[in-house]
C-alpha cells in the first residue's frame, strides 16, 4: 500500500514538474505536508507550519507568475528532472531499511538535501530566467525541510525573504521574451 | 565586546551610506572612510592572541584601502551605485569575520548578494550578468546550508565528509571563485572570499573533516586557475587558490600564518592594475613565498625559508618598476614590499617568541 502510494506520488512528481508553473506549486505543498506532518508527530504545531506554509505559498505565486512567462523544452526537461530525482531519493530511502528509530528525520533530511542539490543542479544547467527560479525555488524548498528538521528559525525566516525576493525579481523580468535572455 | 564592535561597523556602513550617496564621494572623503575602516577593524581584532589572526581581520579593510588609492581616473565614470559597492561589501566582510559562526555567513553573503543584484537590476529586469550573479550566489549558498546542517546532524563519518564537500564547495560558489564568467572582474570581487575563508577555517577546529576538503578544493581552485586562463591569466585567482590550500593546513607550530599571508596579498590584488604576467606562476614570485610559507608551516624550519621568501619578493618590485605606469605602480609595488616584510617580520617575531602571542 505504501509502495503504490509513493509510486503514484512519483508519477504525479514527474508528470506536474514539467508543466508550466505546476512543479514549484506541487513541490512546494509536498513540503509543507512534510513539514506540517512531522510537527504534528511531535505535538509541537507553531510557527514552523505557518512558515512552511507561507513558503508554499510564495511558491505558488511564483508558479502563478510562470505562467505568463514562455519557458522552452529544455527548461521544462531541466525541472522534470529534478522533481524526478528528488522523488526517486525518497523513494530509495523508504525502500532502504536502515535503524527505526530517528528513520523519518533522517528521511526527511535525506529529501531535503537531495532536493536542495537537484534544484540548484537544474538552476545551473537552465538558460533561462524562469528555469532558473524553478530550480532555486526547489533548492529552497530543500532548505526549508532541512531547517525544520533541526527547528532554525533564522534560517527558515532566510528562506522566507529569499522567496519574496525571487517573486520580485520575476516579476520584473519582461513578459514578452523572457527565457531568451 | 562583539556588540559595541558590531554596532560601530554597521554605524560605519551607514555612515558611508548616507556620505558617499550624499556628496557623491570625493578621493578625500572616500580615503578617509577606508582609513577608518581599517583603524576599527584592527582595534577589534586587536584582542586577538596571535599576529595572524589581527591580520586576517584587517583583510577587508586592507582590500579597502587599496581599492579606494588605486583607483584608476577611468573608473571614476562608472553608476554611483558601483563606487558605493566595494565600502558595503567590506563593511560586511569584517562583520561575519567579526561573528565568526558559519551559520551566520549565509546572512552576510546573502546580503551582499542583495547589493550586487540590486546593482544589476535595470529598466528590463536582471541583465544577463545578473541572472548569472544570481545562479552562481544563491545556488552556492542553498547547497552550503545543505552542507552545514548536514554536518550539524552528525550522522557519520561518511555523511559528514559529503556535508564537508557540500559546505566547501558552496561557499566557494558563493564567492564566485572557481567560475567567474569571463576576464571581467568587478570591483570588490575579494571581499567574500576574505570573510569566508577565515570563518572556514575556524570551522575546521569543530569539525575536522573540514581540512582535507579544504585542501581538495584549493588544488581544485588551483587547476581551475591555470586550466582555463592560460592566456589571460588574473593573479587572483591563483591566489584564492592557495589561500584555500593555507585554509586545509593543521592548525600546527605556524597558526594562521600562512592563511594570514595569502588573504592579505589577495586584498591587495586590484583588478584594473594587477595584471602581471607569467611570472607570477613560478616559484621565485609572489606564489612561491605562499608556497614556502606553507611549506614552512608544514616543516616548522623558519629563519632560512623566510629570508628565500623575502628574496622571492624582489621580482614584483622589479616588473613593477619595470611597468612604469607613475605614481600608482609605485605605491602598489611599495604596498606589497611593506606587506611582504610585515608578513616575515610577524614571522620572525613569532618564532623568536615562541608563539607567545
Amino acid at each position: 500500500m505504501l509502495v503504490l502510494l509513493f509510486g503514484v506520488l512519483v508519477i504525479l512528481s514527474l508528470s506536474t514538474s514539467g508543466g508550466r508553473g505546476g512543479g514549484p506549486v506541487w513541490h512546494g505543498a509536498c513540503m509543507a505536508a512534510c513539514v506540517c506532518l512531522s510537527r504534528w508527530g511531535h505535538e509541537q504545531v507553531g510557527l514552523a507550519c505557518v512558515m512552511a506554509v507561507g513558503l508554499a505559498g510564495l511558491l505558488g505565486l511564483l508558479g502563478v507568475q510562470m505562467l505568463h512567462i514562455p519557458a522552452g523544452e529544455r527548461e521544462r526537461s531541466g525541472l522534470r528532472l529534478a522533481g524526478g530525482l528528488a522523488c526517486i531519493a525518497v523513494l530509495a530511502q523508504v525502500i532502504m531499511q536502515g535503524p527505526q528509530v530517528g528513520m523519518t528525520a533522517r528521511l526527511m533530511g535525506m529529501t531535503g538535501l537531495a532536493a536542495t542539490l537537484c534544484g540548484v543542479w537544474g538552476a545551473c544547467i537552465a538558460r533561462g530566467p524562469v528555469a532558473l527560479c524553478a530550480g532555486l525555488a526547489c533548492g529552497l524548498d530543500g532548505v526549508m525541510l532541512l531547517a525544520a528538521r533541526v527547528d532554525d528559525r533564522l534560517v527558515m525566516a532566510e528562506v522566507i525573504v529569499v522567496a519574496i525576493g525571487l517573486n520580485i525579481l520575476l516579476a520584473a523580468c519582461p513578459r514578452s521574451h523572457g527565457g531568451k535572455a | 565586546m562583539l556588540p559595541l564592535y558590531a554596532s560601530l561597523l554597521g554605524g560605519w556602513m551607514v555612515l558611508v551610506l548616507t556620505a558617499l550617496l550624499v556628496t557623491g564621494g570625493t578621493l578625500a572623503l572616500r580615503g578617509l572612510l577606508a582609513v577608518l575602516l581599517l583603524i576599527l577593524c584592527g582595534a577589534g581584532s586587536a584582542h586577538f592572541p596571535d599576529m595572524a589572526r589581527i591580520m586576517t581581520g584587517c583583510g577587508p579593510a586592507l582590500a579597502l584601502c587599496v581599492w579606494v588609492f588605486m583607483q584608476r581616473p577611468a573608473q571614476a565614470t562608472a553608476p554611483r551605485g558601483a563606487g558605493v559597492l566595494p565600502f558595503f561589501l567590506s563593511g560586511i566582510a569584517a562583520l561575519a569575520i567579526a561573528f565568526g559562526r558559519c551559520d551566520l555567513l549565509g546572512v552576510f553573503l546573502g546580503c551582499g548578494l542583495v547589493a550586487r543584484l540590486g546593482l544589476a537590476i535595470g529598466p528590463r529586469g536582471l541583465d544577463r550578468d545578473g541572472w548569472q550573479v544570481l545562479r552562481m550566489g544563491l545556488g552556492g549558498l542553498l547547497v552550503a546550508q545543505g552542507g552545514l546542517f548536514v554536518l550539524q546532524a552528525g550522522w557519520g563519518h561518511m555523511q559528514d565528509q559529503a556535508a564537508a564537500i557540500l559546505l566547501v564547495g558552496g561557499l566557494l560558489l558563493a564567492c564566485g571563485v572557481p567560475g567567474r564568467p569571463g576576464p571581467v572582474v568587478a570591483p570588490g570581487w575579494n571581499m567574500e572570499i576574505l570573510a569566508v575563508l577565515p570563518v572556514v577555517a575556524r570551522a575546521a577546529d569543530v569539525w575536522p573533516v573540514l581540512l582535507p576538503v579544504l585542501t581538495f578544493m584549493g588544488c581544485v581552485c588551483l587547476s581551475w586557475a591555470v586550466l582555463s586562463r592560460l592566456g589571460r591569466s588574473f593573479p587572483g585567482d591563483y591566489w584564492t587558490g592557495w589561500a584555500v590550500l593555507a585554509a586545509g593546513l593543521p592548525d600546527g607550530v605556524m597558526g594562521g600564518l600562512p592563511l594570514a599571508a595569502c588573504l592579505l596579498v589577495m586584498a591587495c590584488v586590484t583588478p584594473s592594475g594587477g595584471r602581471l604576467s607569467g611570472s607570477m606562476l613560478w616559484p621565485p614570485s609572489l606564489p612561491g613565498m605562499a608556497a614556502v610559507l606553507v611549506l614552512v608551516g608544514e616543516m616548522g624550519e623558519m629563519p632560512p625559508v623566510a629570508l628565500l621568501a623575502g628574496a622571492s619578493l624582489w621580482p614584483v618590485m622589479a616588473e613593477r618598476t619595470g611597468a612604469g605606469h607613475g605614481v600608482a605602480s609605485w605605491a602598489q609595488a611599495a604596498l606589497l614590499m611593506a606587506i611582504g616584510c610585515m608578513v616575515l617580520a610577524s614571522a620572525a617575531y613569532y618564532q623568536m617568541g615562541g608563539g607567545s602571542w
